[in-house]
């Protein structure tokens, strides 16, 4: 395993540096079998190595030590165990499928080999987070996956609209990035070390409690929700859309939005050493996906309700590893990897046959234009709605029976809230597939729709068989080795809680049918019964006009009054003051050469004036001082 | 009979100053000598000195030989420095021919400039007397005083030389006056004399004067803030390779002066010093880093950002640790890597663009006409910003570890904030270059000369491998560090 | 420490005494009668033809600055002469570099036609 675990990062990489120094050189084909051929190659290493883990294998093993100075050392050491298999397992996985997809996408795409360079690097960065042994390489990562991000967010840069999202996904990454470091930093100070092995085994030095792990658990957090677009920081993921479509994919399902969850599952055992910390990521996490859940009922963007519907479904994930339900959430990533990558590259290959159009008002009549993308979709919606026995129902019920059956109100209030949320995903995807999918026609005409190439479509299918079947893969005690034994609950708790949950997810479904479906004249009428409601949600609570007002204006206001007044003003003001005295003295100064050069000169003067300033203070104030 | 061997005559420790002032005087001879057509060869003839002294510098390694009557010394420390300076005059003079060719600047005066300007650099790494310091500050100042207005036919440049002038003289008023002010309070003009006096009788008012008007002159000469206003009409006027020499090589002179003096001959008052040097620190970090983000131009983005990499490479120094000092060399010998790129990329930019070349706007989508250039130019940027696995990350990591073990932080909390907005304008410049011009289709290529291609695809690759191998140089500067005087 | 200085301090006081003493005594002692002639630059006899204030050629100032280079160069061969006969060959040696070094630069000057008046 110790030689199989460096292979998992060195493929993409290799990929990557192919296809970003000679991709230009190279044929298409040829870009095309080493970007998603790498990523492939990784997956069946990851394959390999699941194995091992699976036999009871880990591995903690330094590699190379990049430097040490003194009593600090900073090791490259890889950290294998169930939870990093499954991430890898998951990022090889779906990943490779969402290269391949990417095959047929990207095809006509100028920025080809620029596209495969910059998606193997997103794999790589990915890849070294959830292996990285140490907070260092950790942050190299996340850093990593923040720049690939931007890059392929804003990736089509001819267009403003998507220079300004990647923009703005880079900045709330970065103000994530300052958390992580900080949180890191302060581990340092208190702990001495950065690798997990020895952080988790001086963890009990620290009060439980206490106020250093409480706040190094929340840093990390701000870093976790930044990464994984949850309250308050999400308003990058919705403008995300503007990357294309396999990019989307690759954000919302393998890669990172779930870095933040695997931060927390993997940082459990300090979690499980601040109980405040942990209840403020579980209401974080229910009030997200409460919060987007509501969005999605009223946007018309394909991608953008996917992209709340990724919001919300996360937010399920931090509301389990915020309530100790670690297990419950890794399954949840795991099958929420698999139905929402299926959707994106569905929705990717809508999109395409609708010439680029994306508002789900302008589609329809893709049962008989688009069969295989039809049948994949409505499984992924039912999927994600928690259709009994499919892939979504088994995980999201378990999130919700672990917070229902939770032994404080905060716990099952977060449940029931999570309830609440499962009838409005249920609400929300059918509307989209009701009206995307379903009987209304505007704008386009029948003979122009056309499947996607088989390089699509396949990979869409082979995510739908998983989607389906993959919640009946032993998630749950294949990470006992890593979380410990899940708490148990009765078999009458939890038919009782799956009857209600899938009863929830019908009134959902049986509301979209109406309102959609078979009187489609209602929804308009509703809409203008509840006209400030509507204006409310469709504006996303006004966040993004929040923001602006808070932050980015008075930002800017800032620097224009540093640059233009304080400066030149206060500052020269200041330099001035202090010379004034000196011009009394020495006369007529002012003849003293030209003007900006003589400003110039007293700034010097009047640094040395605060200089001499202290020292008078010093002389006369501090050392006369008994 | 004068018994000679009294004097501390020792030729050695001076021999690279001794290398590039000869092969300065010898420039000097051949280019009366040889036709004008030929000027290229005195550029050869330099970087072969520069690289001679570069030999001379070996047997410094480790050594601990005071000469001159306690006025100069060789020593690891001197070593360190003069490898960079060396290193920094030869690629300098390297890139130079191309560049004055395309102003119509090919005198021969220019090397024999540049060259004594290093001679006096190194002087003053090796300086252990406030005589000497003075004496190497001015030997570089003047040096760089003509060459900031090399370009003669040219406004702004001779703005630049004019406006370095006045307020270099200025500063070296503060400097005179502050060396005769420690004179007076301890007797002594070496820094073993000052060091033995304050080491017994502690500071005094004279003494405390002193070394404030020190710092002021000092940090000038590191164009570090509030005494930095020179620093941005000065770069931008100045021919561009007289920028790139300047900004790197004077700088990191001033810091050999400013360690030496502070860490080694005032260990002992570091109470009393520390406010003068950690207010310039502070105020050169917001200054430089919150001013380069309003900046339109190129060399003045430079200027500033490079105000605030002298607030960095100052908060080394500010523990008066010999770790922390350590830091500052290693920081040094970054900056001088990542700095130099960057302005080379101005330079080669320039030479084919012309003189609106150095505006940012004409930046724009550069990736796509010279990808090299701009590759390596996003290189230099994300380390000067800080961002692994570049040698700046490390840079900064190091300089801030003393701070935390001294627990200074509030230099420490400028730093990083402060280091966060930095990102803002480093980035600005590989966005724009990633940025597709306006204009429908792509321009053709322009190739970039053999020369400056080599040279920056060595630093930015020095400026990546020392990233990932960083204890290499950090020895290096410990061992510099580890000063006796 | 600063006692050391008192004997400065004295001989200061002494310089300024002698100067204001030799501005304002002949005020006592001589008489003072004022005419024109007295306010020419030139007290001794020669009459200005034009105002002193115009624009010298540069060369002037060339000339000027080479001449104060060479002059304050040459000082140091005095103390240098004066320490010849116990410094042997050693300070021939030293006087010689530092004289070439001036060789180089007159060569210099010369050469780039310095040295010329108003060509």
């Amino acid at each position: 395993m110790s030689t199989l675990a460096p292979l998992v990062l060195l493929l993409p990489l290799a990929g990557f540096l192919v296809n970003a120094l000679f991709g230009r050189l190279l044929p298409r084909r040829v870009v095309a079998w080493v970007g998603a051929g790498s990523v492939g190659a990784s997956f069946l290493v990851v394959l390999a190595i699941f194995g091992q883990v699976l036999g009871g294998q880990r591995l903690d093993q330094t590699y190379w030590s990049w430097w040490s100075t003194g009593d600090f050392s900073v090791p490259f050491n890889l950290y294998i165990d169930p939870l990093s298999t499954l991430m890898m397992l998951v990022i090889t996985g779906v990943g490779f499928l969402i290269h391949a997809y990417s095959i047929g996408y990207m095809a006509d795409d100028p920025g080809y080999s620029r596209f495969f360079a910059e998606m193997n690097l997103f794999v790589l960065s990915m890849l070294l987070l959830v292996t990285s042994g140490n907070f260092v390489w950790l942050i190299v990562g996340w850093a990593g996956v923040g720049l690939c991000s931007y890059l392929l967010i804003g990736f089509w840069y001819e267009r403003t609209s998507a220079v300004l999202a990647a923009r703005k996904a880079f900045v709330m990454n970065v103000i994530g990035d300052v958390g992580m470091v900080f949180g890191a930093f302060v581990i340092f100070l208190n702990l001495r070390a950065l690798d997990y092995g020895t952080i988790f085994a001086r963890l009990h030095q620290l009060p439980r409690g206490g106020t250093v792990i409480t706040a190094i658990c929340l840093l990390l957090l701000v870093g976790a929700i930044a990464k994984s677009a949850q309250l308050p920081l999400h308003t990058w993921l919705p403008d995300a859309m503007e990357g294309p479509t396999p990019v989307s994919a690759l954000i919302h399902a393998a890669t990172m939005v779930t870095a933040g969850v695997y931060l927390v599952a993997r940082m459990h055992l300090l979690y499980d050493w601040a109980p405040t910390a942990a209840a403020v990521v579980a209401v974080i996490g229910a009030l997200t996906a409460f919060f987007a859940a509501t969005i999605g009922t009223v946007q018309v963007d394909i991608k953008r309700i996917l992209a709340y519907s990724t919001m919300s479904q996360i937010g399920y994930m931090f509301l389990a590893v915020g309530i100790g339900a670690y297990a419950a959430g890794m399954f949840h990533f795991m099958t929420h990897a698999f139905f929402k990558a299926l959707l994106f590259l569905a929705a990717g290959n809508v999109i395409h046959a609708f010439r680029d159009d994306q508002d789900i008002r302008h589609m329809g009549f893709l049962r008989r234009g688009l069969p295989i993308t039809f049948w994949t979709f409505l499984i992924g919606t039912l999927s994600i709605s928690g259709a009994p026995l499919l892939a979504g129902f088994w995980s999201k019920d378990e999130i919700i029976r672990s917070a229902l059956t939770g032994t404080n109100t905060l716990t099952v209030a977060l449940g029931v809230l999570a309830l609440i949320t499962a009838g409005l995903t249920a609400f929300y995807m059918f509307r989209l597939f009701f009206t995307a999918f379903g009987w209304e026609w505007l704008a386009h005409d029948e003979r122009h729709l056309h499947e996607a190439a088989r390089v699509q479509t396949v990979p869409v299918m082979v995510l739908a068989v998983f989607s389906v079947i993959g919640g009946y893969f032993a998630v749950g005690s294949f990470l006992n080795p890593v979380f410990g034994e899940a708490r148990q609950i009765g078999a009458g708790a939890q038919i009782g809680i799956g009857l209600v949950a899938v009863v929830t997810a019908l009134a959902g479904f049986l509301l979209a049918y109406q309102l959609y479906a078979r009187r489609p004249a209602l929804a308009p009428a509703i809409q203008a019964r509840l006209r400030p409601v509507h204006t409310l949600l469709w504006r996303k609570y006004f966040i993004d006009e929040l923001y602006d007002r808070i932050f980015v204006r008075p930002g800017y206001a800032l620097g224009a009054f540093l640059s233009g007044v304080f400066e030149p003003r206060v500052l020269d003001g200041l330099a001035a003051g202090v010379v004034s005295f000196v011009q009394l003295v020495a006369g007529d100064w002012r003849t003293w050469e030209t003007g900006r050069v003589r400003r110039y000169a007293l700034w010097t003067l009047g640094g040395a004036g605060v200089i001499a300033g202290y020292f008078a203070w010093v002389l006369l104030v501090a050392r006369s001082a008994p | 009979m004068i018994d000679t061997s009294r004097l501390g005559i020792d030729y050695g420790v001076l021999l690279p100053e001794l290398v590039v002032t000869a092969t300065a005087l010898l420039v000097l001879v051949l280019d009366l000598l040889i036709p004008p057509g030929r000027r290229r060869w005195l550029a050869a003839v330099s970087a072969l000195g520069l690289l001679l002294a570069l030999l001379a510098t070996v047997p410094l390694w480790g050594a601990d030989r005071s000469a001159f009557s306690g006025t100069v010394i060789g020593d690891s420390f001197a070593a360190f420095f003069d490898v960079i300076l060396l290193s920094t005059g030869l690629l300098t003079v390297l890139i130079s021919p191309r560049f004055l060719r395309s102003l119509g600047l090919e005198y021969g005066e220019y090397y024999v400039l540049t060259l004594a300007a290093m001679a006096g650099m190194m002087l003053l790494a090796a300086a252990t007397s406030l005589m000497t310091i003075f004496l190497g500050i001015e030997l570089l100042s003047i040096a760089l005083y003509v060459l900031a207005g090399f370009a003669r036919r040219n406004l702004r440049s001779q703005e630049s030389a004019l406006k370095y002038l006045l307020l270099g003289g200025f500063a070296s008023g503060f400097l005179l006056y502050g060396m005769a002010l420690i004179y007076g309070a301890t007797g002594a003009t070496t820094l073993h004399g000052i060091a033995q006096f304050v080491g017994a009788s502690g500071s005094s008012v004279l003494l405390l004067v002193g070394i404030g008007f020190l710092v002021v002159g000092l940090a000038f000469k590191a164009s570090a803030a509030p005494f930095h206003m020179w620093t941005p009409d000065v770069y931008q006027g100045a021919p561009t390779v007289v920028t790139t020499f300047m900004s790197v090589a004077t700088k990191a002179a001033a810091f050999a002066v400013i360690g030496r003096v502070f860490v080694a001959a005032f260990p002992t008052i570091r109470a009393d010093w520390y406010f003068p040097l950690a207010f310039v620190a502070i105020v050169s970090l917001g200054i430089g880093n919150f001013v380069a983000i309003t900046q339109s131009n190129l060399k003045r983005l430079l200027a500033y950002s490079g105000i605030a990499q002298a607030g960095y490479i100052l908060l080394g120094i500010l523990p008066g640790s010999s770790e922390g000092l350590a830091a500052s060399l290693f920081y040094v010998a970054a900056y001088a890597v990542m700095n130099f790129g960057a302005f080379a990329v101005v330079t080669a930019v320039e030479t084919r663009v012309g003189e609106g070349g150095t505006e940012i706007p004409a930046w724009t989508g550069l990736f796509y006409r010279q990808p090299l250039l701009a590759t390596t130019m996003t290189v230099f940027m994300l380390s000067l910003a800080g961002i692994p696995p570049t040698v700046g990350f490390f840079a900064k990591l190091f300089v801030f570890r003393p701070l935390v073990e001294a627990q200074l932080w509030a230099p420490l909390a400028v730093a990083i904030v402060t280091t966060v907005i930095s990102f803002y304008y480093y980035l600005r410049v590989v966005v724009v270059m990633l940025t597709a011009p306006e204009e429908a289709g792509r321009p053709a290529r322009e190739p970039v000369s053999r020369v400056m291609g080599a040279i920056l695809v060595f630093c930015s690759i020095a400026t990546i491998v020392l990233g990932v191998f960083p204890t290499v140089v950090f020895d290096w500067a410990r061992t510099a560090a580890a000063l006796h005087l | 420490m600063l006692s050391d200085y008192f004997p400065l301090l004295i001989f200061l006081g002494a310089v300024v005494l002698f100067g204001l003493l030799a501005l304002f005594l002949p005020a006592f002692l001589a008489g003072s009668r004022q005419s024109a002639a007295k306010d020419l630059p030139y007290e001794c006899g020669i009459v200005p033809r034009s105002t002193a204030r115009r624009r010298f050629s540069v060369s002037f100032y060339l000339t000027a600055m080479l001449f104060i280079i060479f002059d304050v160069e040459a000082i140091f061969i005095y103390p240098w002469a004066v320490i010849l006969h116990g410094l042997r060959w050693f300070g021939i040696a030293e006087m010689g570099i530092f004289v070439a070094i001036l060789l180089v630069a007159l060569a210099y000057i010369w050469k780039k036609g310095a040295l010329e008046w108003g060509s």
